[in-house]
């Protein structure tokens, strides 16, 4: 008789254990979830901490270009005002109004003068 | 051909002007002789007598180049030159005579255009390389054939005047030139005003270096080349009750050139500014000036309201212009 009775607190107890261990095995896969997040998480924050060191980079090589440009374009500045204040463009002949002035030669059909 | 032949020499001896036009005289006669469609003994006149025969004949070394040049002149000009135009002129009752002057062209009508002249087959059939040629239709080569006489005879005024020596050679109406003109600058070349009509202009066959004759169009200023002209003003006589020139559209058999009355083209070469002249007239007003300025070509035009219009190349040797005064 004690037996059986313990056995049955045995399965009793057990019984009663059972949502306890579905409880930690359910803890245990959101741990491993959780774990797998914090992972990701860590692998994306290393990216970006990667790309902002790259771009970091590159604006310092920005600058460093835009030094030279404000260095060039000092001395176009300074080139600019030793022009003079107009420039002679060549001539471009022009036709002129009135009269047409004394030819050479005609072009024609006809070859006679025009 | 059979064109009146001008040459003025600046800064040379007589001897040597002397020369220099001998050797122009000869060389037009000797072209005369070998692509004159009006001298029956000629070697054009010889080869279009066996045109269609299939039987080859041996041809002269100048006609053989025209030939030649023709050929490529189609080509290039994607079939706006077309020297095979003679039977359209005839067929529209083209004589040798001078032309009947009547009042200017009407409108060409829209003729439809001929399927056998799309990828056309060679005219041109050269037999090995014995200088023996067959043609398969008559052809015409008078404008290339003058633009050709002038390139040949200005080749041979070049070596008999020294450098520096200014000249210009003018064959009907047709001019190549180079600087120093009398002036001591570019040759200064007028482009006639087609509208006004031939009997009313002056009949000065010896020429002067200064005019006072109808208005031209523009004034050019010509310092190395040559410039040609391309225009109903002459050649047009009545067909049926209508007007119809000389400047046949070889895609229609008709007289093309809608809406134009002249084209006139300066370009290195006499006869490259002739076949351009020619091909761009048949464009038409509505198409010269895209195709004259895709090719590059310094060329004027006189629409048939009587205004010019000229390309940009042009625009940069015009001295004078009607249409700015």
């Amino acid at each position: 008789a004690v037996t059986g009775l313990q056995s049955a607190r045995s399965a009793t107890l057990d019984a009663s254990a059972v949502p306890a261990i579905r409880a930690v095995d359910e803890l245990s896969s959101l741990h491993t979830e959780l774990e797998q997040r914090v992972a990701a998480l860590r692998d994306a924050y290393n990216a970006s901490a990667g790309t902002y060191a790259e771009s970091a980079a590159r604006i310092a090589a920005y600058e460093v270009a835009m030094g030279q440009l404000a260095r060039t374009v000092n001395g176009i500045t300074g080139s600019a005002q030793s022009l003079p204040a107009t420039v002679r463009l060549p001539s471009v002949p022009r036709a002129a109004a009135g009269r047409a002035p004394a030819v050479h030669a005609c072009t024609t059909a006809s070859g006679r003068p025009c | 051909m059979g064109s009146p032949l001008r040459l003025t020499v600046v800064g040379a001896a007589e001897a040597e002007a002397q020369a220099a036009w001998e050797a122009v005289m000869t060389e037009f006669e000797a072209a005369e002789r070998a692509m004159s469609r009006y001298r029956p003994s000629s070697d054009l006149c010889a080869l279009n007598r066996r045109a269609g025969s299939g039987e080859p004949i041996p041809v002269e070394r100048r006609l053989r180049i025209a030939l030649a040049a023709a050929d490529r002149a189609g080509r290039v000009t994607r079939g706006r030159f077309d020297a095979r135009v003679l039977a359209d002129l005839e067929r529209l009752g083209r004589s040798d005579a001078p032309a009947v002057q009547t009042s200017l062209p009407a409108e060409s009508t829209a003729a439809r255009r001929r399927p056998d002249r799309a990828g056309s087959t060679r005219w041109l059939n050269v037999v090995g390389r014995s200088a023996r040629i067959a043609l398969s239709e008559r052809i015409d080569l008078d404008g290339i054939g003058k633009g050709l006489a002038l390139r040949w005879a200005w080749h041979l005024v070049g070596a008999l005047l020294e450098p520096g020596v200014g000249a210009l050679l003018e064959a009907g109406g047709d001019i190549v030139a180079c600087s120093p003109s009398p002036d001591a600058g570019p040759w200064r070349i007028a482009i006639e005003d087609p509208t006004v009509e031939i009997s009313t202009r002056p009949d000065d066959g010896a020429g002067s270096s200064s005019t006072a004759l109808p208005q031209p169009m523009a004034v050019v200023g010509l310092d190395r080349g040559a410039i040609t002209t391309s225009s109903t003003a002459v050649n047009r006589w009545v067909v049926d009750g209508r007007v119809v020139h000389h400047l046949i559209d070889p895609a229609t058999g008709e007289p093309g050139g809608a809406g134009l009355l002249a084209v006139t083209v300066s370009a290195i070469d006499p006869a490259w500014a002739e076949v351009w002249s020619k091909s761009l007239f048949l464009a038409g007003r509505a198409g010269i000036a895209a195709e004259a300025r895709r090719r590059g070509l310094a060329a004027w035009w006189v629409a048939t309201d009587g205004s010019i219009e000229m390309t940009p190349a042009a625009r940069l040797v015009t001295v004078w212009s009607a249409s700015d005064s």
